[in-house]
C-alpha cells in the first residue's frame, strides 16, 4: 500500500460522498428518502463532535496523559444524559426563534444584538483556524506513515485536501438559502463518514485487543503493570484538570460551531433528542472503549520513538495488515472531512450573516421593498447573501489551509482541540443565563464575553501557538486549567454585576421573556406605520429566498389567517412569525433591522411590552381548546369578513353592470345613430359622405366586438364552449400575442423581456383561447402601466409536475391592495379617473378563459410592477363543463 | 380663443363629439369641444359659452361633478347645460336645464339647443 | 410552567409521568457525580485500570438507565403541539 494508492482512494471516496450528498439534496427536495430525517441519521450526524483529533489524537492523548482524554467524551455523555431538559428547551426555543447559528442565538438572546454577533463569531473564527488545520495536518500525517521511509510526500497535500473540502462544503452547504437552515445532503453524508470511523476505530480495537493482546483481562493486566513504572507519572489523574475538562467538552457539544449546526440547526424536531439522548453516548463510549487497550499495546509493540498519534494506524501497518491500516486511514479521513465540511459551514455562515451582509447593507443603503428598475433579477439579496457564504467558506478554510503553512504542522497543533473548546466555552455563561435568568442583559452579555475571550486569549491561545509563554499560577495548579477558570470566573461575574445594574430596553425585556419561557414572541412589537403593506414584505422575502418560496409563504400564511390570495393581514402574529423565518436565513440582527426598515415601525415600547404581558397572562389563563376553537372561529369570521366585502363589492357592481353594459352598447350606437341620420340628408359633399359612413363603419365593428366578448363570456360561463386541444409551442403563441396585443392596443410602446430559449416549451391546450387570453393580458399591460419606460417582461417555465407557468410582469406601481380581489370581475376597470375604452371584460374573459382550459389567471403580487400569473395544466380537461 | 362661441361641448367619445359639432355647425352655431372632466370648469370659464353640453361619463372628472361645480361658480351659474347620458333608465341631474339619452334623434337635440340657448337665434 | 396549572392531585397517568421526568432530571446529576468525585478524592487509585473500569460501567450504566427513561417519556408524550405553524415549521427547500 502506497500513498498514491491511498490518495486515489481518499479521491474516490470525496467523489463517492459527492454523489450521496447531491443524490440526498435532490430526494429531499422531491420528498423521498425519508429516513433521512430520522433519529438514527441525526445520532451519527452528531458523530462530527469525533474529529481526526480524536481519531487519532485521542491514543496520542490517552498516551501522554492515561485516563484523561475520555473527560472529552464524558462531559458530552453527561449534557446528552440531560438530553430530554436541557437539550430539548435549547432545541425548542432556537427553532422557535430559528436560529442559525452559537452567535445568532446569544445575538437573538440579548435583543438582536449585532455586536454580540460579531464578537461571537471573531471567537469561533478564531478558535476554529488553528483545530481546521490540525484536521489537514492529520491526513497528511497518515499518509506519511505509509510512506517509505526516505520518501518524501508532496507538499500540495494541505492544499488539495483544503480545495476539495471546500468545494463540498460550498456545493451542498450554500445551494440554497431556505427559511430554514437544513442541508440534508451534507447531513447524510456525515452521517456515513460516522459509520466508516466508528467501523474502522472498532475494528482497530478489536484486532488489538484479541489479536494482539489475550483479550481484555490481559489488557487490564498490562495497565496495571505499566502502574508501577516511572513514566506512569504523567498518567495520575490531575483533579482540577480534570473537571475543568468535563466542563469544557459538555460545553464544547453545545456551542462549538459545527455541534450547534448539527445538533440544533439540522433538528427536524426535538423529539429526536429523546433517541439521541442514549444513542449518542453510546457512540462516544464505543469509541472510548478501545483508545486505551490501543495505547498501552502501541506501547508495548511499537517502538519508543513512534509518534503515539498514530498507533491506531501504525499498529495495523507494523503487523502488515494493509487492509485494515487502510480502513482506518478512510476512518480518519472521514473524520478529518466531515469536521472540516461542517466547521465550514457553520462558521461561514456565521461570517457571512454577522459580519458581511450587515456590513454590505450598512454600507449600501440597499432599497429593499421595491427592486430597483435597473437590477434584472429578483432574488439579488439571495445571492448575495449565498455569495457571501461562499466566501466565508473560502476564507475558513483558506486561513486553516495558511495557518497550516505557517506553523509548518507543528506538534504545537496538537492542543488545539482543547484550546478551541476552551474559547467557545466563553460563550457558554451568556447562553446558560440567557435561557434560566431573565435578568442577564445585552451588557452584561457582551461583558462576560470580551473579557472572558481576552483572557483566554492571552493566557490559552497564545501559549498554545508558542508565542507566549505558559503563564505560571499558584504552584501546583495546572497552567491550563488554572487560566480557564480565571477566564470563566470573570466571564461569570462581570455577566452577573453588571446585569444586576442594568436595565435592559424593552426590545431586550421581550426576548429574554421569550427565550427564558419558551414563549413565541408574537404578540410582539408596535403597530406598522400606516404606509406599511403586506406587499413590500413579500417584496423583500422574494428577494431573500426567490419568488417561489416567498409566495408559498405568505400564501401559507394567508390561508392560516383565513384569507385567500398571497397578501396576509400584517397582524402582530404575523409580523413576528415573519421575522422569525427572515431571522432563519439572515440572522435575527439582520432580519430585525431589515423588517423595521420595510415597516417603518420603531423600536419596541413598554406599552408594547404590557400588552405582550397582558396577552401571555390572558393565554395562559384561557383553557386550551377553547383557544383552538376561538382561533378557528377567528378564521372563519375573517373568511366570512372576505367573502362579505367580496358580496357587497361584486352586488354593488353588478347594479352598476347595466348601466355599464348600456353605455358601452349606447356610446357606439350614439354615432352610428347620429350620422345615419346626417348620411340621410341631401347636400353633403361625397368626402364627407364617405367618412362618415367609415366612422358608421368603425363604431359598427366596436359594437359587435363589444358583443362578441359578452357571448364568450355567457359561453364560457354557462359551460357549453367546445375545447379542442392540440400540441402548440408556446414560444410560437406569445410571439404572436406580443404582435397582435401591440397592434390591438397602440399607445406607447413598451419594451417587451422574454427569454425565448426558455419559451420553447409543447404545450397541449386550445391554441386560440390561450392566445386570446395572452393578448388580453399582454394589452392590459400595455394599457395599465404607468411607468415612464415601460417594460414587460414574459418569463415561463415548466414544473416538474407536468403545469406551465407563464408570468407576465411589468414596471409599473401594480395594483393596490384592496382591488386585487376585483379585477377579474366583469367591467371592474381599475381606475376610473383614466377611461379606457373597451376595457372592463378583459380579464373577465381571461379568467374564464383560463378556468376553460383548466388552469388559472392570478395576480401575484410584490413583484416591482402588476404581474399575471398563468397557469396551465398538464393536459386541459376532458369533459365538457370547465371548473 | 375666439369669443362669442355658441356651445361648448364637453365630451370623449371622437366620433359623437365630431356628430354634434357636424349638426350644430350646419345650424349655425359656433361650437368648441373639450374631452375631460377635470379642466372643464376652466374651459367653460374662459370661453363663456352661451350653452354647455355636457357628457356624464368622462374623463379625470365625473360630468355631475362638473355641473355641480358650475351652479356653484356665480360668474357661470346661469349657463344653460344639455345633459348627455348613456346610461338606460332616469337620470337625476340636479342642475341640469335638459337631459337628452344617448341615441337621441338628430331633430331633438337641434331642437334642444334651439330652446335652451338664451337669445333663441344663432348670431351669425 | 407545567407547575403553575392549578391541579393539585393528578390521575394516575399523569401521576406516573411527572416521577418519570424527576428520574430523568436526576440522571445527569447522579452521572456528573459518580464521574467527578472518585477522581476528585483518589485520583492515584482511580488513574488506571480501576479507574478505566469503573467509569466504563458507571457510563454504560447511565446510558441504559436513560434509555428506558427516554423510552418511558415518549410513550406518554402529551405534549401540547407548538402553536407555530405556517412560516414557522414548514421546511421550505428550493430547487
Amino acid at each position: 500500500m502506497t500513498p498514491e494508492i491511498l490518495g486515489a482512494i481518499a479521491i474516490a471516496y470525496v467523489a463517492f460522498m459527492f454523489v450521496l450528498a447531491h443524490a440526498a439534496d435532490r430526494a429531499s427536495i422531491a420528498g423521498r428518502w425519508r429516513w433521512m430525517d430520522s433519529p438514527v441519521v441525526y445520532t451519527l450526524s452528531l458523530s462530527v463532535y469525533c474529529s481526526a483529533w480524536t481519531f487519532y489524537g485521542a491514543v496520542g492523548y490517552a498516551s501522554r496523559s492515561g485516563l484523561e482524554f475520555i473527560t472529552i467524551y464524558l462531559g458530552p455523555s453527561i449534557v446528552f444524559a440531560g438530553a430530554w431538559w436541557g437539550l430539548r428547551r435549547l432545541v425548542r426555543v432556537a427553532r422557535m426563534h430559528r436560529i442559525t447559528s452559537v452567535a445568532d442565538l446569544i445575538s437573538s438572546r440579548y435583543g438582536k444584538s449585532p455586536w454580540i454577533a460579531v464578537l461571537v463569531t471573531l471567537i469561533a473564527v478564531t478558535a476554529a483556524t488553528p483545530y481546521l488545520a490540525l484536521q489537514m495536518q492529520s491526513v497528511t500525517m497518515a499518509l506519511g506513515a505509509f510512506a517509505e521511509p526516505g520518501q518524501k510526500l508532496p507538499g500540495a497535500i494541505p492544499l488539495w485536501v483544503a480545495i476539495g473540502l471546500a468545494a463540498f462544503a460550498i456545493l451542498f452547504g450554500t445551494r440554497n438559502l431556505a427559511a430554514d437552515e437544513r442541508h440534508h445532503g451534507v447531513v447524510i453524508a456525515i452521517a456515513l463518514e460516522a459509520v466508516v470511523k466508528l467501523a474502522a476505530f472498532i475494528a482497530v480495537g478489536c484486532y488489538v485487543v484479541w489479536g494482539l493482546a489475550d483479550g481484555p483481562a490481559d489488557v487490564l493486566a498490562r495497565i496495571d503493570r505499566f502502574s508501577t513504572t516511572e513514566a506512569a507519572k504523567g498518567w495520575i489523574i490531575q483533579p482540577e484538570r480534570w473537571a475543568v475538562l468535563i466542563v469544557l467538552a459538555g460545553s464544547a457539544v453545545v456551542v462549538l460551531p459545527r455541534m450547534f449546526q448539527v445538533l440544533i440547526v439540522e433538528a427536524g424536531d426535538d423529539d429526536r433528542l429523546r433517541h439521541a439522548g442514549w444513542a449518542f453516548p453510546v457512540y462516544l463510549l464505543a469509541l472510548s472503549i478501545f483508545v486505551l487497550p490501543i495505547t498501552v499495546i502501541g506501547r508495548d509493540l511499537l517502538p519508543a520513538q513512534s509518534d503515539p498519534d498514530l498507533h491506531v494506524l501504525n499498529l495495523p501497518l507494523s503487523q502488515g495488515k494493509d487492509g485494515l491500516a487502510t480502513l482506518v486511514f478512510l476512518g480518519g479521513f472521514s473524520s478529518a472531512m466531515s469536521m472540516v465540511v461542517v466547521s465550514a459551514i457553520a462558521v461561514s455562515t456565521m461570517v457571512a450573516n454577522h459580519w458581511f451582509v450587515p456590513f454590505w447593507l450598512w454600507l449600501r443603503e440597499i432599497p429593499i421593498t421595491r427592486r430597483p428598475h435597473d437590477a434584472p433579477r429578483r432574488d439579488d439579496l439571495r445571492s448575495l447573501m449565498l455569495n457571501a457564504r461562499r466566501l466565508g467558506i473560502i476564507g475558513v478554510v483558506g486561513s486553516g489551509w495558511l495557518y497550516h503553512q505557517m506553523s509548518g504542522g507543528a506538534s504545537a497543533l496538537a492542543a488545539m482541540g482543547i484550546v478551541a473548546f476552551s474559547g467557545m466555552a466563553q460563550v457558554v455563561p451568556s447562553l446558560l443565563a440567557g435561557m434560566l435568568w431573565r435578568g442577564a442583559t445585552r451588557r452584561g452579555a457582551l461583558a462576560g464575553i470580551s473579557a472572558g475571550a481576552m483572557i483566554w486569549f492571552v493566557m490559552v491561545f497564545l501559549p498554545s501557538l508558542g508565542l507566549l509563554g505558559q503563564p505560571q499560577l499558584w504552584a501546583g495548579i495546572d497552567p491550563f486549567a488554572g487560566s480557564v477558570a480565571i477566564a470563566l470566573f470573570v466571564n461569570v461575574s462581570l455577566l452577573i454585576v453588571i446585569s444586576l445594574f442594568d436595565f435592559p430596553p424593552p426590545a431586550e425585556r421581550l426576548q429574554s421573556f421569550s427565550f427564558v419561557n419558551g414563549v413565541a414572541p408574537d404578540a410582539a412589537p408596535a403597530d406598522p406605520a400606516q404606509s406599511a403593506t403586506a406587499e413590500a414584505l413579500l417584496a423583500l422575502a422574494s428577494r431573500i429566498w426567490g419568488t417561489e418560496t416567498a409566495l408559498r409563504q405568505f400564501r401559507d400564511a394567508a390561508e392560516e389567517q383565513g384569507k385567500s390570495g398571497f397578501l396576509p393581514d400584517l397582524t402582530s402574529r404575523f409580523v413576528s412569525q415573519f421575522e422569525r423565518a427572515l431571522a432563519g436565513t439572515v440572522g435575527a440582527a439582520t432580519a430585525s433591522a431589515l423588517t423595521s426598515r420595510v415597516l417603518g415601525r420603531g423600536a419596541v415600547t413598554v406599552a408594547d411590552l404590557m400588552d405582550v404581558a397582558g396577552e401571555t397572562q390572558r393565554t395562559k389563563e384561557t383553557n386550551e381548546r377553547l383557544e383552538l376553537a376561538s382561533h378557528e372561529l377567528a378564521r372563519t369570521a375573517r373568511k366570512l369578513q372576505e367573502s362579505n366585502d367580496k358580496l357587497t363589492a361584486i352586488s354593488s357592481q353588478k347594479d352598476a353592470f347595466l348601466g355599464q353594459i348600456s353605455h358601452e352598447l349606447r356610446t357606439p350606437m350614439t354615432s352610428i345613430h347620429a350620422f345615419s341620420e346626417i348620411l340621410k340628408e341631401p347636400d353633403l359633399p361625397g368626402s364627407e359622405r364617405e367618412r362618415f359612413a367609415g366612422i358608421i363603419h368603425d363604431e359598427a365593428g366596436r359594437l359587435t366586438r363589444l358583443l362578441d366578448n359578452l357571448l364568450d363570456l355567457s359561453v364560457l360561463e354557462g359551460g357549453q364552449a367546445r375545447r379542442h386541444a392540440e400540441v402548440v409551442n408556446l414560444h410560437d403563441l406569445i410571439e404572436r400575442a406580443v404582435t397582435l396585443a401591440e397592434i390591438s392596443a397602440p399607445g406607447r410602446p413598451a419594451q417587451i423581456e422574454r427569454d425565448p430559449l426558455a419559451e420553447h416549451l409543447p404545450v397541449i391546450t386550445d391554441p386560440d383561447r390561450l392566445l386570446q387570453v395572452l393578448i388580453n393580458v399582454l394589452a392590459n399591460a400595455r394599457k395599465y402601466c404607468d411607468a415612464p419606460q415601460p417594460i414587460i417582461e414574459i418569463s415561463t417555465r415548466r414544473h416538474p409536475d407536468g403545469r406551465t407557468e407563464i408570468d407576465v410582469t411589468d414596471n409599473g406601481s401594480g395594483i393596490a391592495a384592496d382591488r386585487q380581489t376585483l379585477i377579474f370581475e366583469k367591467f371592474a376597470r381599475l381606475n376610473e379617473a383614466s377611461r379606457i375604452p373597451g376595457a372592463g371584460l378583459g380579464l373577465a374573459i381571461c379568467q374564464e378563459m383560463m378556468g376553460f382550459l383548466g388552469g388559472t389567471i392570478a395576480y401575484i403580487p410584490g413583484q416591482g410592477g402588476a404581474c399575471f400569473r398563468l397557469i396551465l395544466p398538464h393536459l386541459p380537461p376532458t369533459a365538457h363543463h370547465p371548473q | 380663443m375666439k369669443p362669442g362661441i355658441d356651445v361648448l361641448l364637453i365630451e370623449d367619445e371622437p366620433s359623437i363629439a365630431e356628430a354634434i359639432r357636424f349638426i350644430l355647425s350646419r345650424e349655425g352655431w359656433r361650437c368648441a369641444q373639450w374631452s375631460e372632466g377635470s379642466e372643464a370648469i376652466q374651459q367653460i370659464l374662459g370661453l363663456r359659452p352661451r350653452l354647455v353640453i355636457l357628457d356624464v361619463m368622462l374623463p379625470g372628472r365625473d360630468g355631475l361633478q362638473v355641473l355641480a361645480q358650475l351652479r356653484a361658480t356665480p360668474e357661470i351659474a346661469s349657463t344653460p347645460v344639455l345633459v348627455l347620458t348613456a346610461q338606460g333608465g332616469p337620470l337625476a341631474a340636479e342642475g341640469a336645464s335638459m337631459v337628452l339619452a344617448k341615441p337621441f334623434a338628430n331633430e331633438d337635440l337641434r331642437q334642444a339647443v334651439r330652446s335652451l340657448m338664451p337669445a333663441g337665434q344663432p348670431r351669425a | 410552567m407545567r407547575g403553575r396549572v392549578p391541579e393539585h392531585f393528578l390521575e394516575r397517568g399523569a401521576y406516573r409521568r411527572r416521577r418519570i421526568e424527576e428520574a430523568a432530571r436526576m440522571v445527569p446529576v447522579v452521572f456528573a457525580l459518580l464521574t467527578l468525585l472518585p477522581m476528585l478524592w483518589r485520583p492515584a487509585q482511580m488513574s488506571f485500570s480501576f479507574g478505566a473500569v469503573w467509569l466504563v460501567s458507571v457510563w454504560a450504566i447511565t446510558i441504559l438507565i436513560s434509555a428506558i427513561l427516554f423510552r418511558m417519556l415518549g410513550r406518554s408524550q402529551p405534549d401540547p403541539p407548538s402553536a407555530d405553524t405556517s412560516l414557522a415549521t414548514e421546511p421550505a427547500d428550493d430547487a
